[in-house]
């Protein structure tokens, strides 16, 4: 044999993200929602919304750290259910990789990248906000030499604090890791992208359905939102490495219905 | 003796209440071609699957090279290479790339990986387009893609699975001098296929499933040899000499004889003992021999006789 020994798991499963994240980067659609959260949104929300604190801010918060996962829904369906579907899957599972490698390595490629961006936009969202100039108060025009801090209106200066970020990045880290469980859920249960998607939709409502509420708690009870994350992280990783340790090339291979017509 | 390179040995797979393979027992040893025959659903996926470590046993043990398929499913696949007639490509990448991220998934380091791929490219033909996308190959290429794909690490066995499906008539004959050159001393190559003639051509043994039971396993010689035990039809082909008549040959045994102009036309079961006879008679009669034919049965002959035994005993 040319080849010395399999790869080790680690090695695998750098090698398995690297492919990975060539098909992510030739994927329009998840580039675009890349480019659009990472970039384009924080500042068109710290521009517009000239956050102050509150909801409007929260909602920034939420948008910018959660959307990208979201949006790789469809890239973690295609790692699993489309490669299926699509046959390519069998030649990979055919060397020598360790189960985990390859599990790993396509669920790393899809949850890395949406987690630097939504990094990449807090941190963009935070400096435009600090480089904007202070907010006025909505007064009618002041007599020469009258301020408005004068007449005990101070101007603001928006601002997002530490701890804010720091909220936002864990909720990132978990919703990341739910949006994973329920890919990786609805992929194992379908044959078909089209089917996990339907799949993944009905079974991510409960994700929404709390980002939404997130988006109004996050400043307002920062220290039971920060906690939760910190719960949700270990726990879903934990999920995710018993996904792994239970994923089998087998399952992988036929499906659930393709056993039955496997021949 | 050498280690078979691939040993099964009462290798079951049942899903669910359906069994995909019965107790199927093989050997390939180094050096050997043997094709795998059988109808649609046969199991010859299942038998590869598993041999391949892709899918798991439910009884039975199934080694490559001594190597449990079960135990260490991982050091099976480093001595495995697969082709699958219905595998998908990653079409966005090029060809050099897909080859060396393989080559790297057998553990080769990027330089090893480098070149290794570009000798299979070479000898493959496939230099010019190593910087193509595989989803603008022809349907060949994209076996004989898949082909050095598998034989990158230089495996010991090598399983091929409808691998020349799809393909048109020049690109399956070039396919199977391929496999025909791949023939080694140390490798074994276990060809399942639906086209007799490519197993014919290639095999040292035919093995045939019929509903996930091995009902035959022989040399391709052998296989006809077993099938053309009944009555066989002899042409001969004569010149000169007077009208042939039929009544004047029957008494050695020729049946349905039929004259069509300077062709006779008879059947027999024993040809050997009746064609002497038969010329010797023809050129007493002052004919010339131009040609004698006796129908030899194929092995597509061979393989429908053999399906068609196994489904009556059903």
């Amino acid at each position: 044999m040319t080849g010395s020994q399999a790869p080790s798991v680690w090695q695998g499963t750098v090698l398995v993200a690297g492919r990975e994240l060539g098909e992510l980067r030739r994927n329009r659609q998840v580039l675009f929602q890349f480019v659009v959260f990472g970039t384009v949104f924080p500042v068109f929300l710290a521009l517009t919304l000239r956050p102050t604190g509150g909801a409007p801010q929260n909602f920034a918060f939420v948008v910018i750290a959660i959307a990208p996962h979201l949006g790789t829904l469809p890239a973690i369906l295609q790692a699993f259910v489309g490669e299926r579907a699509e046959r390519t899957l069998a030649p990979l599972l055919a060397t020598p990789l360790a189960n985990q490698s390859i599990f790993l390595g396509k669920v790393l490629a899809v949850y890395l990248p949406a987690l630097c961006v939504g990094a990449l936009g807090l941190g963009i969202f935070a400096t435009t906000v600090a480089l904007s100039p202070p907010e006025q108060p909505n007064l009618p025009a002041l007599p020469p030499g009258v301020t408005p801090e004068s007449l005990g209106f101070p101007t603001v200066q928006p601002g997002v604090t530490a701890a804010q970020l720091g909220e936002a990045f864990a909720l990132s880290l978990a919703v990341g890791l739910a949006v994973l469980v329920l890919g990786i859920v609805a992929s194992t249960r379908t044959n078909t992208v089209k089917s996990a998607q339907t799949l993944a939709a009905l079974l991510g409502l409960p994700i929404y359905a709390g980002v939404a509420f997130l988006s109004f708690r996050l400043t307002s009870s920062p220290l039971q939102v920060l906690t939760g994350a910190l719960i949700a992280v270990p726990v879903l990783l934990l999920a995710l490495f018993a996904v792994a340790r239970k994923w089998r090339r087998e399952e992988a291979i036929l499906g659930r219905a393709g056993r039955a017509r496997a021949g | 003796m050498a280690t078979a390179v691939l040993d099964c040995r009462s290798a079951t797979r049942r899903y669910g209440t359906r069994t995909a393979l019965a107790e199927a027992t093989l050997t390939v040893e180094p050096g050997e071609i043997v094709a795998v025959l059988g109808p649609n659903g046969a199991g010859k996926s299942t038998l590869v699957r598993l041999c391949a470590g892709l899918i798991g046993l439910t009884e039975g043990t199934v080694t490559v090279l001594g190597l449990d398929v079960t135990d260490d499913a991982s050091r099976v696949r480093e001595h495995v290479g697969l082709v699958l007639g219905d595998a998908g490509f990653y079409d966005a990448m090029t060809l050099r790339s897909y080859l060396t991220f393989f080559a790297r998934s057998y553990g080769m380091t990027r330089t090893a990986a480098a070149g290794r791929v570009a000798v299979l490219l070479e000898e493959l033909g496939l230099s010019d387009r190593a910087g193509s996308r595989l989803g603008s190959l022809s349907q060949g290429m994209r076996q004989k893609v898949a082909l050095a794909r598998a034989l990158l690490h230089e495996p010991e066995l090598l399983l091929l699975d409808e691998a020349t499906n799809g393909l048109d008539p020049e690109a399956a004959a070039r396919f199977r001098a391929e496999i025909s050159r791949l023939r080694s001393d140390r490798r074994g190559i276990v060809l399942c296929t639906h086209l007799l003639h490519e197993a014919d051509e290639l095999a040292d043994r035919v093995v045939v499933l019929q509903e996930g039971r091995i009902i035959a396993a022989d040399t391709p010689a052998r296989l006809k040899q077993a099938s053309q035990s009944g009555v066989r039809e002899v042409v001969i082909e004569v010149t000169g000499g007077k009208r042939v008549d039929p009544k004047d040959l029957t008494g050695f045994g020729p049946k349905d004889l039929v004259v069509y102009g300077s062709l006779l036309r008879y059947r027999t079961a024993d040809p050997e003992g009746v064609n002497p006879q038969v010329i010797a008679a023809l050129v007493g009669a002052g004919h010339g021999i131009v040609q004698v034919t006796t129908q030899t049965s194929t092995l597509e002959e061979a393989y429908l006789s053999l399906v068609r035994a196994s489904e009556a005993d059903r």
